[in-house]
């Protein structure tokens, strides 16, 4: 099994970017694909449109935790 | 104090002195050379500088802060090169293309924003202009946003004609934003598909056709300080209602990726020019002023900022709605709608 991609740069098992809380994620965890992700005035909802996932934060700040769906 | 410093010292003051004269006593505006020298001042003296930013705030606009919402109603996906932005098509790896959001998204975001007691929503599309489709759906939104949530619409979609801006107008458009972004003789090295005198004729149409004028700028991108003061020049002549003061938050994948956001205390004192040049206008805080001022965000308040988006930005977060209103309360500063003094 292999690891997650980075959600920033989109590389596998990505040890050089640091979270910022002003950043919403730009990449998928499971595929690396580029998200389509809407950002509105308090908060953001990224999809991935290879696995059919959503994730998003009702805060505004992207250090939220993630809540993911199918 | 050596003699050096203490002429320094001196000739500061006295430049504050004068720019304070014209424009509290006199109320007339400082041309170019005024503003170079105050520009020229060392570090030391920024501190003296906000304060007669914020004396010149208050005098000419009152205490009161207005707070927009803005959301981007289609993302991605733009033919023109903006070499700061990570929503055109024209570079490796920037966002992709998003269509036109659907109306109950838009109306769902309108009143995340009137929840925080701003005034103000900013519909924003990347485009280059609008097609007859995204200006008849703009129109159409204009008075349901209104009659939903109670708040004044304003609306960013590129290059106008004539007609577009009379329709906007007339649809209910209270306030339409078209940035400079930076000074004429600078633009081309960031803009190559649209010329910046197609953009200052646009906003020229906006003023014709009785909108509000928001006509901002992004600082950063490697321009001089001679070509800020020009820029302060061609605002000062265009005459904007609001003036949104966007810090580049350097793109992954756009040509000023590689650029370093500026150091805080440059970041002030240009707020604080901005304010001394155009001491009527709406000056909102925008983009990149979390990465940019970090701890400093509520010196841009007492520096001449009397506006800011809060919440989120189009494609990148803000810090807290909350965090803001915070601030504004510990800083006594009353929230509520501003227009351009006339």
């Amino acid at each position: 099994m292999g690891g997650a991609f980075c959600r920033w740069c989109g590389a596998l098992d990505c040890d050089r970017c640091r979270q910022s809380p002003y950043e919403a994620p730009r990449h998928c965890q499971r595929c690396g694909r580029l998200l389509r992700v809407t950002v509105h005035p308090t908060g953001w909802e990224a999809r991935c449109r290879r696995c059919r996932t959503v994730t998003g934060s009702a805060e505004p700040s992207g250090t939220a935790p993630l809540s993911e769906g199918g | 104090m050596a003699p050096d410093a203490a002429g320094t010292a001196s000739e500061a003051r006295r430049l504050l002195r004068a720019a304070e004269v014209a424009l509290i006593d006199e109320r007339r505006l400082l041309d170019a050379d005024e503003l170079r020298a105050l520009a020229t001042l060392d570090d030391e003296h920024v501190p003296a500088l906000t304060a007669l930013a914020h004396a010149v705030r208050l005098a000419w606009c009152g205490p009161t802060v207005e707070v927009e919402g803005i959301l981007s109603v289609k993302t991605g996906g733009c033919p023109e090169d903006c070499h700061f932005c990570s929503q055109s098509a024209q570079f490796s790896e920037t966002l992709p293309a998003t269509p036109f959001l659907d109306i109950d998204e838009v109306l769902s975001a309108a009143r995340e924003t009137a929840r925080t007691g701003a005034s103000e929503f900013c519909m924003v599309l990347a485009i280059r202009g609008p097609d007859e489709r995204t200006l008849q759906r703009l129109i159409d939104l204009v008075p349901v946003i209104e009659a939903e949530t109670g708040l004044n619409v304003a609306v960013s979609a590129g290059i106008l004609s004539e007609d577009q801006a009379r329709r906007l107008a007339d649809g209910g458009v209270h306030r339409y934003n078209h940035n400079l972004e930076t000074a004429r003789s600078f633009f081309p090295q960031i803009v190559t598909t649209h010329t910046w005198e197609e953009r200052y004729e646009t906003c020229l149409l906006v003023r014709r056709c009785g909108m509000e004028l928001c006509c901002g700028a992004l600082l950063g991108m490697g321009e001089t300080l001679e070509h800020r003061v020009e820029l302060l020049g061609q605002l000062q002549e265009l005459d904007p209602t609001e003036v949104p003061l966007n810090f580049l938050n350097p793109r992954p994948g756009t040509p000023l990726q590689i650029r370093r956001p500026l150091g805080p205390l440059e970041a002030l004192r240009w707020i604080a020019l901005f304010r001394l040049a155009l001491p009527g206008v709406i000056l909102r805080y925008a983009g990149g002023r979390e990465v940019t001022l970090r701890d400093f965000q509520a010196m841009g308040m007492t520096a001449g900022i009397n506006a800011l988006i809060v919440g989120n930005y189009l494609t990148t977060l803000g810090r807290s709605p909350d965090e803001d209103l915070r601030m504004l309360e510990d800083l006594q500063m009353p929230i509520g709608a501003l227009t351009g003094v006339i």
